[in-house]
């Protein structure tokens, strides 16, 4: 296995088109899919991870470099100079630019980060994604959505009855 | 109570309630108008994604995706159920009347329940309380925070005691302005409050007998956090293997004692003299002391005291209140720590 610097383990990730990312095991085990395949030794030379291209595998890995602990990611002990709290925002602030993204790469991203068991990455796309439900009008969400809506209108008629508070 | 009393209290419950279980909207708005590419895909999406997505909308939100589709009916009904009436108003039905509907249209099991905007007096406690109760018990629920509104503390309501069906579930349970329910004679052991975690109870009376009762029953409490009590309990007693954190804020308490609490690492005293508006009596705080008895031997896990004392100045409240949280968070899940926002004025 490749070390880069002393004491820093490095694990190779291969996306399926080919490309090769050497990232700090720290790093690649913000996933806790692949947290188990090291803790497994399944990680000897290179882990390939399926269906997941280049572009958003590079995306998930800037994302997991950030939000691994910081005496891991930098060497810098941080924490002991930032308060948490100053941390955490800082944090919420950087997450907010990195989910500027089309809802293509919205979408890819929520999958990469449930295929890679990322419990803060598919928070923090999964809470993007409400936005495009709330405050919208049931014609427009089905639009954003492309869902069809296959009820008889008798029966979005009850349904709508059944929970006359969401409606109000 | 003045209205200052009233708005100290509501800072305080502000800062110690948990936070809401959902984010009221879109707080990544700023994300999503950058996106509007083209259709989204989220439907293609595998169910379990999908109702993680539900599960973080406000509540009405949540209800009406069950109207777009058959597919999404059962999604909303098999998505476990975050409610924060805050989310429910404003409302041309009352707000009481929407909180039974939501309880009684979702089939359960309830993860996170926040009822916190809704008065309770003698005029409907009777049609609330035990509907909302049973509705809480039969549906499982995990995490709920019951405060009554408007802040007062002259003739608090009291809980009926069904609200103890509900500990077969919860893990988390924060109460506040409330009379707790009278445990005298009710059966002991382990299983009425088998997997409770933290528990909060503000702004209250409850008896020692019934802080007892609660610590006897509940194996897995870890955090007991007792903030803006006046005086009741008036004894805190701990007799818990389990609890590592006891937090005692803006609270009178005349003895703390751990007389048996081998696991206890973290004991918070904090700001617990009355502010100058609400002076305690002289003999009350000649007698009060706080008593530290660390019980059984421990096990060289790091514990820690931290008190302060003085009257708490309104100068050092932001400071104390950063300070404060700090040391919270050491002991609770980081997902709810830190300020909330203040949302909405008094309804």
């Amino acid at each position: 296995m490749a070390t880069r610097e002393a004491g820093k383990k490095m694990i190779m990730l291969k996306s399926p088109d080919g490309m090769e990312f050497e990232v700090e095991e720290a790093v690649a085990m913000e996933s806790q899919t692949i947290r188990k395949m090291i803790e497994d030794d399944c990680a000897d030379t290179a882990i390939l991870i399926p269906n997941i291209n280049s572009k958003i595998l590079s995306r998930v890995i800037e994302y997991c470099n950030k939000h691994v602990p910081t005496t891991g990611a930098t060497g810098a002990a941080a924490s002991d100079t930032v308060a948490p709290a100053a941390l955490a925002e800082d944090l919420k602030i950087w997450d907010a630019e990195f989910i500027k993204v089309n809802r293509a790469t919205r979408f890819d991203l929520i999958q990469a980060a449930s295929y890679l068991n990322i419990k803060g990455l598919l928070d923090l796309t999964s809470q993007t994604t409400i936005d495009t439900i709330s405050d919208n009008s049931l014609e427009e969400i089905r639009s954003f959505l492309s869902t069809k809506n296959d009820y008889l209108p008798e029966e979005e008629q009850t349904i709508r009855r059944e929970n006359q508070w969401a409606f109000q | 109570m003045s209205t200052g009393d009233i708005a100290g209290v509501e800072h305080v419950m502000d800062c110690c309630l948990p936070a809401s279980p959902v984010s009221p909207a879109a707080h990544l708005s700023a994300a999503a108008s950058s996106s509007s590419d083209g259709e989204d895909r989220i439907c293609a999406l595998p169910d379990t994604l999908l109702r993680n997505v539900v599960s973080r909308l406000p509540v009405k939100d949540a209800a009406r995706t069950g109207a777009l589709s058959h597919r999404w009916r059962g999604l909303w009904r098999a998505t476990p159920l975050a409610l924060d009436d805050s989310h429910l108003l404003p409302s041309p039905v009352p707000a009481a009347a929407l909180v039974s509907r939501v309880l009684a249209s979702h089939p359960g099991p309830f993860r996170a329940v926040r009822i916190a905007e809704i008065p309770i007096d003698e005029s409907n406690e009777e049609a609330l309380l035990p509907e909302w109760l049973r509705h809480l018990a039969n549906k499982g629920v995990e995490e709920l925070t019951l405060v009554n509104r408007p802040y007062s503390f002259d003739e608090p309501v009291q809980l009926p005691a069904t609200l103890l069906r509900c500990g077969a579930s919860l893990r988390r349970l924060y109460l506040g302005v409330w009379l707790f329910p009278f445990t005298t004679g009710l059966p002991r052991g382990p299983d009425v409050f088998p997997h409770l975690q933290e528990l909060g109870l503000c702004h209250g009376i409850t008896e020692e007998r019934d802080l007892d009762y609660v610590l006897s029953c509940s194996p897995k409490l870890e955090t007991l956090a007792l903030i803006s009590n006046y005086g009741y309990p008036d004894r805190v007693r701990i007799g818990s293997r389990s609890l590592r954190c006891l937090l005692l804020w803006h609270s009178l308490a005349d003895e703390v004692a751990a007389v048996s609490a081998p696991n206890l690492q973290r004991l918070i005293i904090y700001c617990t003299h009355p502010t100058e508006d609400r002076p305690c009596s002289p003999a009350r705080r000649a007698r009060q002391h706080h008593h530290q008895d660390w019980g059984d031997k421990h096990s060289g896990s790091k514990r820690q005291v931290v008190s302060s004392e003085g009257p708490f100045q309104s100068a050092q409240r932001s400071q104390n209140f950063a300070v404060f949280l700090e040391m919270l968070s050491w002991s609770r899940d980081l997902t709810h720590h830190g300020f909330r926002q203040r949302h909405r004025p008094l309804r």
